[in-house]
């Protein structure tokens, strides 16, 4: 194994994947398991990496398949068959109690990541991308293997069925108020 | 609370403000599990000893590669271009292993595929390393009968991939090769696997580090039994245990079934199941096949996590659609097909006429083989109608097209025995 590798590729990106990650699946323990498969699979591939893309977007695109594909074998562990998996109309929901950064969260904030957790799953990576962690559509789109139309097209759509979704949420919650 | 508390501009601002979410563990922490990840161990200490050749025989390899490549790619048109086939490196052919497996057979079982025996073929060019060379006739990454020399053992194999899935190779091995090894003897797939899987540069080629499988094997019939020890570890989780079934079914499609045993002779209980394992059938077959590409730019024809269907027909229509993240549909956009059985074949009809000479090669090859693959999974010829060319790259599509007999072809070249 390449040392000097991974120790660079820690310090540059790791916290950002990790972050990536605990977003996605919001549990720690599985995120650490996902993030120890990113840089197994990225150190393997690490001499053949062309450059073709940026090696932040190259490693966020392994990082984005190792998390799609726990979410598939979830899906495939509770069916119990290999039932269709297309990660971009299927919730990739995280299930399970918050971490504790989010179970400290205010209230606001507590529904907003629980009505990204009812969007599509192309919604809820797009979303994490670009606001969580702040990379650019261009840097989106590569890591997604999608046109920057696409990525914003969805980010708008994300957005709308967030308001959607916390509207419904305050209505329900007024009427039960009452 | 109001509706309007939650406007657009105000939850984007929220997303903007989400808490950072810190990994607590040290790099030492993370940099000890990795040292301890067997599959990334391969990498400086593989499972086989590395020797390096004598510089003649490694001069000599390299020369005989060149050549062979060059005339490889003479009679191939480009469409392999971004296949398998070229990305397998020289390295294997600078670098020897070997090592010791324990694995036992018996004799009563089913013959291996092999190709007729006469005929002297290439041999004599490639002898050094016995490299299998490919006919005049060959096109594509899949395997046809056309597209064999008189001399060339077929040995499929499914490689472990990085999305914890199977890819199904196969590899052409050279009669001198085999006669090496095997003397006169026609070896069954076991005794091929036995020989030559501790022989691929899995990793070389871009896969894990995952063939010999551990335990034994031994067969009754055309049943084989697999006898797994303890520490197996092929069902720690669900993407383990889907790799093991998936390249078992890929590497002995010639056997009816599997029994997995306990060193004690008790059926094996795989954690992911829970319960005594049965007999797992191995050459059930109905796959259709998509597009899979590594990490290094290879791509290879799969089948989609195993899944099968119960028609043809059915899985046929399915290969429209980009079922997940990791594999995706052979079939361009714009490009729609209707299925027919006519007098016992099936006939792929293109709603529009499809110009294989407009289309770039290699996605017109993919669509092509890929939907004749999935024809050979269920053993059956396509015709295709509707195509502009009456032949194309040896497809002659006025009659049906020949059933491949084998997926993403790969030379063998082998891994040297001390």
């Amino acid at each position: 194994m390449n040392d000097s590798v991974f120790n660079r590729l820690y310090d540059q990106y790791h916290q950002d994947v990790f972050q990536f990650l605990m977003y996605l699946v919001k549990n720690r323990q599985t995120s650490e398991d996902l993030m120890h498969e990113v840089y197994v699979r990225v150190l393997k591939a690490y001499s053949r990496f062309e450059g073709k893309s940026s090696e932040k977007t190259w490693l966020f695109s392994i990082a984005k398949n190792v998390a799609i594909d726990h979410f598939r074998k979830s899906a495939v562990r509770k069916r119990h068959l290999f039932d269709f998996f297309d990660w971009e109309t299927t919730e990739l929901k995280a299930n399970g109690p918050l971490p504790d950064e989010l179970a400290e969260m205010n209230d606001e904030m507590k529904k907003l990541l629980q009505a990204l957790e009812e969007c599509t799953g192309d919604q809820k990576m797009v979303v994490i991308m670009r606001y969580f962690q702040d990379l650019s559509i261009a840097e989106t789109a590569q890591i997604l293997g999608w046109t920057e139309g696409k990525v914003k097209t969805t980010q708008h759509r994300a957005i709308h069925k967030l308001r959607d979704k916390l509207a419904g949420h305050s209505e329900g919650e007024a009427v039960h108020d009452e | 609370m109001s509706n309007d508390k939650w406007s657009e501009q105000k939850i984007e601002q929220l997303l903007s403000q989400v808490p950072k979410l810190n990994d607590t563990r040290s790099k030492e922490q993370i940099l000890n599990r990795l040292k301890e990840e067997k599959s990334l161990k391969g990498q400086t200490s593989t499972k086989k000893r590395r020797y390096w050749a004598p510089p003649a025989v490694a001069v000599a390899a390299l020369i005989t590669l060149t050549l062979l490549t060059a005339s490889f790619l003479n009679q191939s048109n480009s469409s392999n271009e971004s296949t398998a086939n070229q990305t397998m490196d020289m390295e294997a052919a600078k670098s020897m292993e070997t090592e010791e497996i324990e694995i036992t057979n018996d004799i009563n079982e089913p013959p291996s595929m092999k190709v007729a025996e006469d005929g002297e073929g290439e041999a004599g060019e490639s002898a050094t390393f016995n490299l299998t060379s490919l006919s005049s006739g060959s096109y594509g990454t899949a395997v046809y009968s056309t597209d064999l020399s008189d001399d060339v053992t077929l040995f499929r194999v499914g490689l472990s991939g990085e999305a914890a899935n199977s890819v199904p190779v196969t590899f052409l091995i050279h009669k001198t090769q085999i006669e090496e090894d095997f003397g006169d003897k026609n070896p069954t797939s076991l005794e091929l696997y036995q020989m030559y899987a501790p022989r691929i540069d899995e990793e070389g080629l871009g896969f894990s580090e995952y063939h010999p499988y551990k335990g034994s094997f031994s067969t009754e019939g055309t049943t084989l039994i697999h006898t797994l020890p303890k520490d197996h570890y092929y069902d720690m989780a669900s993407g383990n245990n889907t790799v093991f079934t998936q390249t078992l079914k890929e590497t002995f499609q010639e056997y009816n079934q599997i029994v997995f045993r306990n060193e004690d002779g008790s059926p094996v209980v795989f954690d992911q199941v829970g319960e005594p394992s049965k007999p797992m059938n191995l050459n059930d077959g109905g796959y259709n096949y998509y597009l899979y590409s590594q990490s290094n730019g290879s791509v290879y024809l799969t089948p989609n996590f195993g899944e099968s269907y119960k028609s043809l027909p059915e899985a046929l229509l399915q290969m429209k659609e980009n079922k997940n993240d990791i594999y995706t549909s052979v079939i361009p956009q714009g490009i729609t097909f209707e299925v027919k059985n006519e007098k016992g074949i099936t006939h792929v009809i293109f709603n529009k006429a499809v110009d294989l000479e407009q289309m770039d090669s290699t996605t017109a090859m993919n669509m092509i083989e890929g939907l004749l693959l999935t024809g050979a999974s269920f053993g059956q010829p396509l015709q295709f109608e509707n195509v502009v060319q009456e032949n194309w790259n040896n497809f002659d599509f006025t009659q049906p097209l020949p059933i491949p007999i084998g997926s993403n072809k790969m030379d063998f070249k082998p891994l040297i025995n001390e």
